[in-house]
């Protein structure tokens, strides 16, 4: 068998160690859990999968008319109002929803999502 | 004004102004900030509805919070600077027009778009700088901001179709990039390096760095109203009139 080179172990520790290292922060969330996001900025710093090189293959991968306010997006459950009066908690990955629940009265901005709450404006 | 529970959609209360509310809500510990036509700006309790304070400006786009203050542009062309817990107003500037911008934050400045794009000094409400964009206004655009550039659409001129996203450097106000892609006085967002933005029945991913399209989607039902977020590898747009688009991944 081929002797692992030591730079390459030594690189492979380093990179695990800065895994690590990163670990206990734990403050990067996915969520995008309201307008601005919780930090303010409408960025996500958190993001890994999509990038430069890959956006130009992104595909529609569902569509659903149970609300076309922005999204809020929180442990792989998307939060939508529409202007039907509806609130409803999307599947992320299917668009299937969860739930739906009337508003009386039409939504037309992004829910707010935090601590198992969701609060939105009509 | 609704609250549901997360996981069942079940109502757990409801508050109700004087107006309509187009502003999406913010919450920060444990409480909901949010603007109203009926001329309050509404602080409310997230877990009963309560309210714990409000003041007396008309607000249609979406508060920031941070750093225990919470900033909201107002119809009077105020950006006003409250007090998280109490209301009390530290500092308002006036922005020079209606705007239905959403202030951003980030590393102690605040950004929004009025007559130019403002940035102030988040704890005084000190201008730092201001840009004047080329075409129209950016009064409709809720600047995005990371890694040091600001990004911000100006409105849209129907007259001349010539509206555009600026990259703003979020120091000196330096114009770093900017293109004549059509836009609604559009809030872009932002994630790892790609610039998410959506107009006229289209939906733009453009390098953050230098503006180039990445990607472009052509077949948005209508140009009513569409938001993107971005999450775990999926695009998420938002058409007000014709429900949900989850983009992801071939």
């Amino acid at each position: 068998m081929k002797p692992v080179p030591l730079l390459v172990l030594f690189l492979g520790v380093s990179f695990v160690s800065a895994a690590w290292g990163q670990q206990p922060t734990g403050k990067c969330s996915n969520d995008w859990s309201e307008f601005h996001r919780t930090n303010m900025q409408r960025w996500d710093p958190c993001e890994k999968v999509l990038n430069v090189k890959n956006v130009g293959n992104l595909v529609l991968k569902w569509q659903s008319d149970a609300g076309g306010s922005q999204a809020a997006i929180v442990n792989g459950v998307v939060y939508v109002g529409s202007v039907g009066g509806t609130v409803s908690a999307l599947d992320a990955s299917t668009g299937s929803a969860r739930w739906t629940s009337k508003t009386y009265g039409s939504v037309y901005s992004a829910p707010a999502v935090a601590d198992g709450i969701v609060t939105l404006a009509r | 004004m609704y609250a549901l529970d997360a996981k069942t959609g079940a109502q757990l209360w409801s508050y109700t102004t004087d107006s309509s509310v187009y502003s999406s809500p913010t919450v920060a510990n444990g409480v909901v900030y949010i603007g109203s036509d009926d001329f309050n700006l509404y602080a409310l309790d997230a877990k009963t509805g309560a309210k714990v304070w409000s003041y007396p400006v008309a607000v249609s786009s979406s508060p920031a919070v941070a750093g225990g203050v919470v900033y909201a542009y107002a119809s009077d062309s105020n950006l006003y600077a409250l007090d998280a817990k109490t209301g009390a107003e530290p500092w308002n500037f006036n922005i020079g027009g209606e705007s239905d911008s959403s202030p951003s934050l980030a590393d102690g400045v605040v950004y929004v778009g009025g007559a130019k794009v403002y940035a102030l000094k988040a704890s005084t409400g000190a201008l730092l700088w201001a840009y004047q964009t080329a075409f129209g206004d950016p009064s409709g655009s809720s600047p995005a901001v990371a890694h040091g550039v600001v990004y911000v659409a100006a409105t849209v001129d129907i007259q001349h179709n010539h509206q555009g996203l600026y990259a703003l450097d979020a120091r000196t106000g330096a114009k770093l990039w900017s293109n004549h892609l059509l836009y609604y006085g559009d809030s872009p967002a932002v994630a790892n390096g790609v610039v998410y933005a959506t107009s006229n029945q289209r939906v733009y991913a453009l390098n953050a760095r230098t503006g180039a399209k990445l990607w472009t989607y052509k077949n948005m039902p209508s140009d009513f109203l569409i938001y993107a977020s971005v999450s775990n590898g999926m695009l998420y747009v938002g058409d007000g009139r014709y429900g949900q688009f989850a983009f992801g991944l071939k």
